[in-house]
């Protein structure tokens, strides 16, 4: 195992060394950050969440085994920390915060006009997927995580995941064509 | 193919991960299930179009917060450590070794006492279950043994009074029926059944004063006599003026009366 890589890191974390919890902080908060932002459509709400995520990760350090990737154990905790926000809080997707793209200067503002809708339906589509479909194509396009981790993360086979992503996909693209219609 | 294989390749195609040489295998899956490469197109662009979601930038203070989260942990950790550091310390210099030896070999003993105890106990709740169990079999016992209390023959009723005693719980309507008995029933060995049930429920005040009243009723002579040493072992001082009643009699059993004469003594 490479002495800087995430698993390394994380072992060390849980035999006393908490401060190399800023190092894994720092690699991944970015990432975790749009895992939450892209489910609860909230920059305060994720950042929040993400806070508790390493929160829970100090806290659970001891039963963190080295055997599977860090990353998988920290969104396997990250969507349990997503899963309990919704219970306590809805699971409603906040679209109206969402920020527009920034504008680059060769834009036309015809260009800019469709780029703006497209994002708007971009949205909304994921607004209007159920909280579990919007998860599964977050870990798997965002995050860029392979069906065999979403399997550990949701905790089902890895069969199962695959079928899950693909009827996420195909609700998304229904929802396009009723938004496009 | 199952449907996980089938779905493991068109996700392949869609998430633009499908290697050159999986492209036949596509191909056959395409001509085998039905698909067809514009649907499968559609898919990919509507999972491809997810990336026009932009994500802002997470904010400086979510960083500092972190960093604060941290420290308040370590510092925690720390006072911790030192609340155990000083306590170790004292505990070196106030206690020799072979005390906390000592203290060490009890508190394993207690361990060892109490997870012994845990496993070895009664489960709770099947004592609960037979407990429930044995009050309704000596709940139907009495009420049969109620039922039955009207037969006709002397050694069918000591049998009923004899399961009363047994069933354990004699309620107000059974005392009253066997105070009854003990008055009214023409055999003897009835009555001094009833009376032997009757005295093993003396702690009542119905039960005493029913004995007391009974006193005067009785002709027998055994009866008397059984009556006399109940009430003289019970102290019951209320039956002195039935006593006193008997002994004017002069149909009195000469026993009876010597018997009756030597309780009142101690009794007054």
């Amino acid at each position: 195992m490479e002495s800087g890589s995430d698993n390394s890191l994380m072992l060390k974390v849980r035999s006393g060394d908490v401060d190399k919890l800023g190092l894994l902080f720092e690699r991944h908060k970015a990432a975790l950050f749009g895992y939450f932002y892209r489910s609860t459509g909230s920059a305060e709400i994720s950042e929040d969440l993400v806070q508790n995520v390493f929160l829970r990760i100090l806290k659970y350090r001891a039963q963190f085994s080295g055997n599977g990737s860090f990353a998988t154990w920290m969104y396997h905790i990250a969507h349990n920390v997503c899963a309990d926000h919704f219970k306590k809080h809805g699971t409603g997707r906040n679209v109206a915060n969402l920020p527009g793209a920034p504008p680059q200067d060769c834009e036309t503002p015809e260009g800019r006009l469709l780029k703006d809708e497209r994002l708007r339906v971009a949205e909304e589509a994921l607004s209007q997927l159920s909280t579990d479909q919007r998860e599964i194509l977050v870990l798997s396009r965002y995050q860029g995580l392979k069906c065999r981790q979403i399997a550990e993360i949701l905790g089902c086979s890895v069969g199962a995941a695959r079928v899950r992503v693909f009827r996420a996909i195909t609700s998304l693209k229904q929802v396009y064509a009723e938004l496009e219609r | 193919m199952n449907d996980s294989d089938v779905k493991e390749i068109l996700l392949e195609y869609i998430g633009g991960d499908l290697s050159s040489d999986r492209e036949k295998e596509l191909q056959t899956l395409l001509t085998e299930h039905g698909y067809t490469l514009e649907e499968l197109d559609e898919l990919r662009e509507a999972y491809a179009r997810l990336d026009d979601v932009p994500v802002p930038a997470p904010s400086a203070a979510m960083t500092e917060n972190f960093y604060r989260m941290l420290e308040e942990h370590k510092r925690q950790a720390t006072a911790r450590q030192r609340r155990l550091d000083s306590l170790l310390a004292w505990l070196r210099n106030r206690c020799d070794r072979r005390l906390i030896a000592r203290v060490a070999g009890a508190l394993v003993l207690l361990g060892a006492g109490w997870s012994l105890g845990f496993w070895s106990a009664p489960d709770a709740h099947y004592d609960r279950r037979l407990d429930d169990v044995t009050a309704e079999i000596r709940e139907m016992k009495g009420m049969m043994a109620y039922a039955m209390l009207g037969q006709s023959s002397p050694t069918q009723r000591i049998r009923t009074i004899n399961q009363i005693r047994t069933c354990g719980s004699v309620d107000e309507g059974m005392v009253a029926i066997l105070l009854n008995m003990l008055g009214d029933d023409p055999n003897v060995n009835v009555r001094l059944v009833a009376l032997e049930t009757l005295a093993m429920q003396a702690d009542r005040a119905t039960v005493r004063q029913g004995l007391v009243h009974s006193l005067g009723r009785q002709e027998s002579p055994l009866v008397q006599m059984a009556l006399t040493d109940v009430l003289l072992s019970l102290d019951e001082r209320a039956s002195i003026s039935q006593f006193r009643g008997l002994l004017e009699r002069p149909d009195l059993n000469d026993a009876v009366r010597a018997r009756i004469a030597s309780g009142l003594e101690r009794l007054m």
